[in-house]
C-alpha cells in the first residue's frame, strides 16, 4: 500500500516529458525568413522600377496644367510650416506668360484614411488659380467628392483665408466649398488649403 | 479525362455560383459596401482581389509541402500581403486612375477574408492548377457580385450607369434627367446593406428553387425507375 502510494506520489510530481523541438521551431523561423526574403527581394526590385520621384511627379503635373510653364524649379525658402492641421512639403515656382506662379504641395490632415495630398497652383498675389489631388485615400465615391469640393477652391484668394479655424465637422459645413457627404473630405481640402494659406502670408511678411 | 476536366470545371464554378464568396458565404463584405458605390471601382477592385487571389493561390499551393502547419497562417499572409504590395505599386506607377479609385481598400486586400479563406481551406491541401481555377472562380465570384451591387447602387443613387474618367477617357454615364431625381440613401451604408440583403435574398430564393427543383426530378425519376421496375416484375410473372 505504502509502495503504491509513493509511485502515485511520484507521477504526480514528475513534469509531462514534453519535449521542446527545436528543430521544428528553427524550420518555422527559416521559412518564415526565406518566405520574407524573397518577398522583400521582389518588392524592392519591383519599386526600383515603379519608383515615381515626387519633384519630378509635381513638375509633370505643372507642365499638364500650364503648358507654357517654363523656369519650374523647386524653391525650399517658400516651405514655412506652422501649425498641426497640415504641412507644406515642397513649393515649385515657375513663370507662365512671364507671370511668376507657385505650385505648394501640401498635406491636409483629417481626410478619410489620415491625410490628403494636394497641389495649389497660386499666382503671385494669392490666388489659387488651380488645384489638383496629389495623393488621397479616398474611395472612388469619395474622390468625385474630392473633386468638386477642390473644385470650389479655385479662385479663393490666400491672404483672406488665413484665420480659417482648424475645420472640424461643422466648421467644414460653413465653409463656401463645403460638399454635401464630404464632411471628411472638406476638412481634409480645408486643412491643406491653411497650410499653404499660412506658409504664402508668412513668405508674404517676410 | 472527362472526370478530371469535371472537376476541374466544378472547381472553378464553385466560386462563382454555388459557393459566391459575396452572396452565399457573406465573405469580404467591408470592402463589398465600401466598394460599390460606383460599377467602375467596382470591377477596378473585382480585377485587384482575382489577381491576389490566383497569385496567392498558387504560390501557396506551391508551398504546401514546405510550409509547417504551426506557421502556415503568418506565411500564408506574407504572401498575400506581398501580392497586394506588388499590385499597389504597379498601378501606382501605370494605372494611377484606377490607384486613386481604389484608395485605402486596396491595401486592405491583405486581410480580404475571401483570400485567407481560399488560402487556409483550398490551396493549403490541393495541387496548383486546382488552385489557380478556384482562385479565379472566387474572383470571378466577387467580381461579379460586387459589380451587380455597384450598378444597382450607382443607377439608383447617382442616376448613372457606368460612370468612369480612366487615362484621358471619361463617361459621366448619366441617363437623361435621372441624376435630379437620385435616391442619395443608395450610396450611403445604409443603401449599401439594403441591396447587400436583398441581392442574398434573391440568390438564396433561386437557388432554393433550383434544390426544389432537383429534388422533385430525383423523386420523379425515383417512381419512374419504380414503376419500370414493376413493368418488369409483372412481365416476368406474365412469361
Amino acid at each position: 500500500m505504502a509502495d503504491n502510494e509513493v509511485k502515485v506520489e511520484a507521477e504526480v510530481k514528475t513534469p509531462s516529458k514534453k519535449k521542446f523541438d527545436k528543430n521544428s521551431v528553427i524550420w518555422c523561423v527559416c521559412i518564415l525568413v526565406i518566405i520574407g526574403a524573397v518577398a522583400g527581394a521582389l518588392l524592392g526590385a519591383i519599386n526600383v522600377v515603379t519608383y515615381v520621384d515626387p519633384d519630378e511627379a509635381i513638375m509633370k503635373t505643372i507642365t499638364s496644367n500650364y503648358a507654357d510653364a517654363t523656369e519650374i524649379a523647386k524653391d525650399p525658402s517658400y516651405v514655412i510650416n506652422g501649425e498641426a492641421y497640415g504641412s507644406i512639403s515642397s513649393v515649385f515656382t515657375y513663370k507662365v506668360n512671364g507671370a511668376k506662379m507657385l505650385c505648394y504641395y501640401s498635406v491636409g490632415r483629417g481626410a478619410y484614411d489620415g491625410t490628403i495630398e494636394i497641389l495649389f497652383f497660386v499666382t503671385e498675389d494669392g490666388i489659387v488659380d488651380n488645384v489638383s489631388v496629389y495623393s488621397s485615400g479616398e474611395t472612388s465615391a469619395v474622390g468625385g467628392k474630392v473633386l468638386k469640393v477642390i473644385d470650389r477652391v479655385k479662385g479663393f484668394d490666400l491672404k483672406t483665408i488665413e484665420n480659417y479655424g482648424q475645420a472640424g465637422s461643422a466648421d467644414a459645413q460653413a465653409m463656401d466649398y463645403y460638399v454635401s457627404g464630404a464632411t471628411v473630405t472638406t476638412k481634409g481640402v480645408t486643412n491643406a488649403l491653411r497650410a499653404c494659406a499660412y506658409a504664402y502670408n508668412k513668405k508674404m511678411e517676410g | 479525362m472527362g472526370k478530371s476536366n469535371n472537376k476541374l470545371g466544378s472547381v472553378f464554378s464553385n466560386g462563382i455560383i454555388s459557393s459566391n464568396p459575396v452572396l452565399k458565404l457573406v465573405l469580404g463584405t467591408c470592402p463589398t459596401l465600401a466598394v460599390s458605390v460606383s460599377a467602375f471601382g467596382a470591377l477596378g477592385m473585382g480585377i485587384a482581389v482575382t489577381f491576389v487571389l490566383v497569385c496567392s493561390n498558387i504560390m501557396i499551393s506551391l508551398l504546401r509541402n514546405v510550409i509547417p502547419d504551426k506557421v502556415r497562417i503568418p506565411a500564408f499572409i506574407l504572401i498575400i500581403a506581398t501580392f497586394v504590395t506588388l499590385l499597389q505599386m504597379l498601378l501606382q506607377k501605370f494605372v494611377p486612375a484606377l490607384y486613386d479609385v481604389l484608395g485605402i481598400y486596396l491595401p486592405l486586400i491583405v486581410v480580404n477574408c475571401i483570400i485567407l479563406a481560399r488560402a487556409e481551406a483550398f490551396a493549403s491541401q490541393n495541387p496548383v492548377v486546382d488552385s489557380a481555377l478556384d482562385g479565379f472562380g472566387m474572383g470571378l465570384g466577387y467580381t461579379l457580385a460586387v459589380l451587380i451591387m455597384a450598378i444597382i447602387r450607382e443607377f439608383l443613387g447617382a442616376g448613372s450607369f457606368f460612370a468612369f474618367d480612366f487615362m484621358g477617357f471619361s463617361y459621366s454615364g448619366e441617363i437623361g434627367n435621372l441624376p435630379n431625381y437620385a435616391l442619395n440613401i443608395f450610396t450611403l451604408p445604409a443603401g449599401g446593406f439594403l441591396t447587400f440583403g436583398i441581392l442574398i435574398a434573391i440568390v438564396n430564393q433561386i437557388s432554393m428553387n433550383n434544390e426544389e427543383k432537383k429534388k422533385n426530378k430525383a423523386k420523379t425519376d425515383a417512381k419512374k425507375i419504380e414503376k419500370a421496375k414493376k413493368d418488369l416484375d409483372k412481365e416476368e410473372v406474365a412469361a
